[in-house]
C-alpha cells in the first residue's frame, strides 16, 4: 500500500485546510448560526463575511502573539473585548456600503465577536508553539472558507427562495419561498455539510487510487 | 400580579416560541451538540442561565442610563461584552478561592459558557426590543432554560439516531443539523406561522 501521495496531499493541504478540508461551516460545524439565519441573501453574506474577516484575522494574530505570555482566563477577556472593538469598527466601515443590510443583520453582527470559529482559532494559537505566520494563514483561510460557505448558501437561498441574485430579479419558473425561513437554513446546511464531507472523502480516495491502481 | 404574569409569560415565550437554538440558532455549534451526558448538559445550561441572569441584572440599568449616548448600537455592544467580562472574572475568582472543586470543572468550560452567542444574542435581543427590567430578567431566565432544554432534546435525539442506519456522509454533524431543522420547523408551526405561498 503506497500512501506517499496521500501524505503529500495532506502535507500541502495544511495551508488551505481552512478553505476546504476543514471548512469552518461545511465540514467543521463552526459559526453555524450565521450560516443558518443570516444567509438569506448575497448582500448579507458579503457584509457578514467582511465583518468576520476583519474581526478574525487581527484577533487570531493577537492570540498568537500574546497567547502564551498571559494566563488563559485573562487572554479570553482580552480576545473578546478586542474582537468586539473590531466588530464595531467593521460595522461602521460596512455601514455606508450596505446601509439596509447592517440593520437587517441585527444581533448577528455583535455575536461575530463570540463566534466559535474565532474562539477555536484563538485557543489553538494560544496553546502550544504559536506561530504568527501560520496563525495569519489559518485566519485568512478560515475567513475565506467561511465567506465561500455562507455565500454559497445565500446564493442558493436567494436564487431559489426569492428568485433574485444580489437583489436583481432573475427568471426562474418556481419560487420556493420557504427557503428563506430558519428551518430551511438548517436543512440546507445539513445537506451541504454531508455533500462536502462526501466530496472530501472522494478526493482523498482518488489520490490514494492514483498511487495504488491495483489495490482493490 | 400583572408584573408577575408578564414575567412568567416572558419566560414561557423565551423557552418555547423564541427558543435560542431552534428559532435563532444561537449557541448552536458542533461542540455544544456533542455534549454526551445529560448531567453535563444541565450543568452547562445552568451556568449559562446564571450568567445571563447576572449580566442582565447589571447591564440593563447601565444600558438605560447610557441610552442617549448610544450611536448605532456600538456602545450597547461594548457595554454588554464588558458586563460579560465582569461576570466572567467574578465567577472565575470566586470559584478559584472559595469553591475550588467547582473551579476544576469551570477551568475549561467557563469561557465557552460566558462568551457564548446564546448569552450575548439573547441579552442584546432583550435590549433591542426595549424590554423593561423585569421582562429582561424573565427573558434571560427563559432563554437559558430554553437553551438547556433544547440541548437535552438534541441529546435525546442523538441517542436514537446512533441506533439507526444513517448514510455515511450524513453520520455525525449533518444528521444532527437535519434533526434540529425538523424541530425548528415544528416550532415554526407551533407558533402559528404558515409557510409562505
Amino acid at each position: 500500500m503506497n500512501l506517499k501521495k496521500v501524505r503529500t496531499y495532506k502535507k500541502y493541504s495544511r495551508y488551505w485546510e481552512g478553505f476546504f478540508s476543514k471548512n469552518p461551516v461545511l465540514i467543521s460545524g463552526l459559526a453555524l448560526p450565521f450560516a443558518v439565519m443570516v444567509s438569506v441573501n448575497l448582500k448579507s453574506a458579503v457584509a457578514l463575511s467582511i465583518t468576520m474577516a476583519g474581526t478574525v484575522i487581527p484577533t487570531v494574530l493577537l492570540a498568537s502573539l500574546i497567547g502564551q505570555k498571559l494566563p488563559k482566563w485573562i487572554c479570553a477577556i482580552i480576545y473578546t473585548v478586542f474582537s468586539m472593538v473590531m466588530v464595531v469598527t467593521c460595522a461602521a466601515l460596512i455601514l455606508p456600503m450596505f446601509p439596509e443590510i447592517v440593520d437587517a443583520l441585527g444581533v448577528y453582527i455583535p455575536i461575530v465577536a463570540v463566534n466559535t470559529m474565532l474562539l477555536w482559532l484563538c485557543s489553538k494559537y494560544s496553546s502550544d508553539k504559536p506561530s504568527p505566520w501560520m496563525a495569519l494563514v489559518d485566519a485568512v483561510m478560515y475567513s475565506l472558507g467561511f465567506a465561500f460557505a455562507i455565500c454559497l448558501i445565500s446564493l442558493l437561498r436567494e436564487y431559489f427562495g426569492n428568485n433574485t441574485i444580489w437583489g436583481v430579479a432573475v427568471n426562474f419558473p418556481i419560487k420556493f419561498s420557504g427557503l428563506q425561513i430558519a428551518f430551511a437554513g438548517f436543512i440546507l446546511v445539513a445537506f451541504l455539510n454531508a455533500g462536502f464531507r462526501g466530496l472530501k472523502r472522494l478526493i482523498l480516495f482518488a489520490v490514494y487510487r492514483h498511487s495504488n491502481p491495483k489495490v482493490t | 400580579m400583572d408584573l408577575l404574569s408578564e414575567f412568567l409569560v416572558t419566560i414561557l415565550v423565551a423557552i418555547v416560541m423564541q427558543n435560542a437554538v431552534f428559532t435563532r440558532a444561537f449557541g448552536f455549534t458542533k461542540g455544544t451538540i456533542s455534549i454526551n451526558k445529560p448531567r453535563k448538559i444541565i450543568f452547562f445550561g445552568s451556568t449559562i442561565t446564571g450568567v445571563m441572569l447576572a449580566t442582565a441584572i447589571i447591564a440593563w440599568p447601565l444600558n438605560y442610563w447610557l441610552r442617549e449616548y448610544n450611536r448605532q448600537n456600538a456602545l450597547r455592544y461594548l457595554l454588554y461584552i464588558g458586563c460579560l467580562c465582569i461576570i466572567f472574572v467574578a465567577v472565575h475568582l470566586v470559584t478559584k478561592y472559595f469553591v475550588p472543586k467547582l473551579h476544576f470543572y469551570y477551568r475549561t468550560m467557563l469561557p465557552f459558557a460566558v462568551f457564548n452567542s446564546a448569552v450575548l444574542g439573547s441579552l442584546l435581543i432583550a435590549a433591542g426590543e426595549g424590554y423593561g427590567y423585569l421582562k429582561t430578567l424573565g427573558f434571560a431566565i427563559g432563554s437559558g432554560v430554553g437553551y438547556t432544554l433544547a440541548l437535552l432534546l438534541i441529546h435525546e435525539g442523538k441517542k436514537r439516531i446512533h441506533l439507526s442506519q444513517v448514510p455515511r456522509s450524513f453520520r455525525g454533524l449533518p444528521i444532527m443539523i437535519l434533526y434540529i431543522g425538523i424541530f425548528s420547523l415544528a416550532i415554526y408551526g407551533l407558533i402559528g406561522h404558515q409557510l409562505p405561498t
